[in-house]
């Protein structure tokens, strides 16, 4: 790799890195493995920076990003530790209002998330973090968009009965599905 | 679209505390391709000797399962060396299926064809790739019926470089080259990419079973209720002779 593409590869990665780290976050619940994962992905993406770095190198990265993820779920063939079976319920007033209650709904969400397989925690990130369309999705990870659907729909229908007030806010009759 | 969840899933992402990733990812990659030029290199080194199929001798190597058989050859066991490869080299060879070169059948997305492995992975192979592995300990018998044991190696179509579907392949071993006896799982049982643990495959009588705990597909991956499935090499082709031979069921989530 030339001086410069090294230089545009050392940019992009300190540029992206940070947004990266937040989905990898969601995808794992943990600081340790999201760094890990992004690592991997980051590294396959330099291993063939000479080929991507005038594309579309984030797309790229990100697509390795969630397809390792899976895929180290898979030989994990188990989640992550959880304290409690049950996650926590939010106080009387469920929309939280100040700081103590939103460590316990970001507490409750990370624990829902947990439950989820990992394609259908990769669903969830992509279409209501990352703000993808259900089209985007699953040229992203490589599956139809029928499937996207039915793991959305699975993994919403899973979160309402771990934890409903997760999904729906008090404040909006405006349903996610 | 209801933003109450969007807006909790960035207050979550948000925990993620920066950190500067670019120093580690240079040494990562650069560890990585030390290690493919060290793979290239050992390969020049194995096949500078002119050796198209490449048996290796003096190889430390469990000593393999073998199953009685009335048509069997003698049994195979590996010398156990304590020093340097070169300076103690036994009468016996080894085929070592990680380190040669031989004919493997049509993997899913990896075409069939003759394939050259060292340490397990494809020489210079294609994007998706195989890797091939032996059970441990080793799984040796006569599996056609033809004087002469089998061995039964686990190989992997490595699919964009992340999903891999694995498959058992029966070899013959003649005069130190190898050959495909043929792909062992069936299509049906296949077709859903069961986990196959290599230390979870054995051979009785002339059926190698197959222990499976799960599997996976398009919808992701399922833990099932362990099964068992046995497949026999009858009339050119192996087919399932005992075990279940539906698609498993998965197991409830946790």
């Amino acid at each position: 790799m030339d001086a410069s593409r090294a230089e545009e590869f050392e940019a992009y990665v300190r540029a992206r890195t940070p947004a990266l780290l937040r989905a990898a976050y969601l995808l794992t619940g943990d600081q340790h493995l999201a760094e890990d994962l992004v690592n991997d992905a980051l590294i396959r993406t330099h291993q063939v920076w000479h080929r991507l770095w005038d594309g579309s190198p984030e797309a790229y990265t990100r697509k390795i990003m969630y397809h390792l993820q899976i895929s180290w779920w898979r030989r994990r063939k188990r989640t992550p530790e959880r304290l409690t079976d049950v996650p926590p319920e939010p106080g009387v007033n469920s929309y939280p209002v100040d700081e103590q209650a939103r460590s316990v709904t970001r507490l409750a969400l990370q624990d829902a998330l947990s439950l989820l397989g990992a394609r259908q925690r990769a669903v969830l990130v992509l279409r209501y973090f990352e703000d993808l369309s259900e089209a985007e999705v699953a040229e992203l990870l490589g599956v139809t968009v029928g499937t996207v659907k039915s793991q959305s729909a699975k993994a919403l229908a899973r979160l309402r009965i771990i934890a409903p007030h997760l999904l729906d806010s008090p404040t909006s009759d405006r349903k996610l599905r | 679209m209801n933003d109450f969840f969007r807006a909790q899933l960035a207050d979550l992402a948000a925990q993620a505390v920066p950190a500067d990733l670019y120093p580690r990812v240079l040494t990562g990659s650069r560890r990585r391709s030390r290690r493919r030029t060290a793979a290239v290199l050992a390969a020049a080194v194995v096949l500078s000797g002119g050796f198209a199929t490449t048996v290796l001798v003096g190889r430390s190597l469990p000593p393999p399962v073998t199953t009685p058989s009335g048509s069997a050859g003698p049994v195979t066991t590996p010398p156990t060396l304590s020093g340097s490869p070169s300076a103690e080299v036994s009468s016996e060879p080894v085929v070592d299926v990680r380190n040669a070169s031989y004919d493997v059948p049509a993997i899913a997305v990896c075409a069939a064809g003759r394939r050259t492995f060292v340490d397990g992975t494809e020489r210079d192979g294609p994007y998706n790739h195989l890797t091939v592995a032996e059970p441990s300990p080793p799984v040796r018998a006569d599996l056609d019926g033809v004087p002469g044991d089998e061995m039964i190696v686990l190989v992997s179509c490595r699919v964009e470089g992340i999903f891999t579907r694995k498959q058992l392949l029966a070899l013959t071993v003649a005069d130190g080259t190898l050959r495909p006896l043929g792909l062992v799982l069936d299509s049906r049982t296949f077709d859903f990419f069961p986990w196959i643990d290599p230390a979870l495959v054995s051979v009785r009588g002339d059926v190698v079973t197959v222990r499976i705990e799960g599997y996976g597909n398009d919808d992701g991956a399922a833990r099932i209720a362990p099964e068992e499935r046995g497949f026999a090499y009858r009339d050119g082709a192996f087919v399932q002779v005992s075990g279940p031979t539906a698609r498993p069921s998965p197991l409830p989530a946790s």
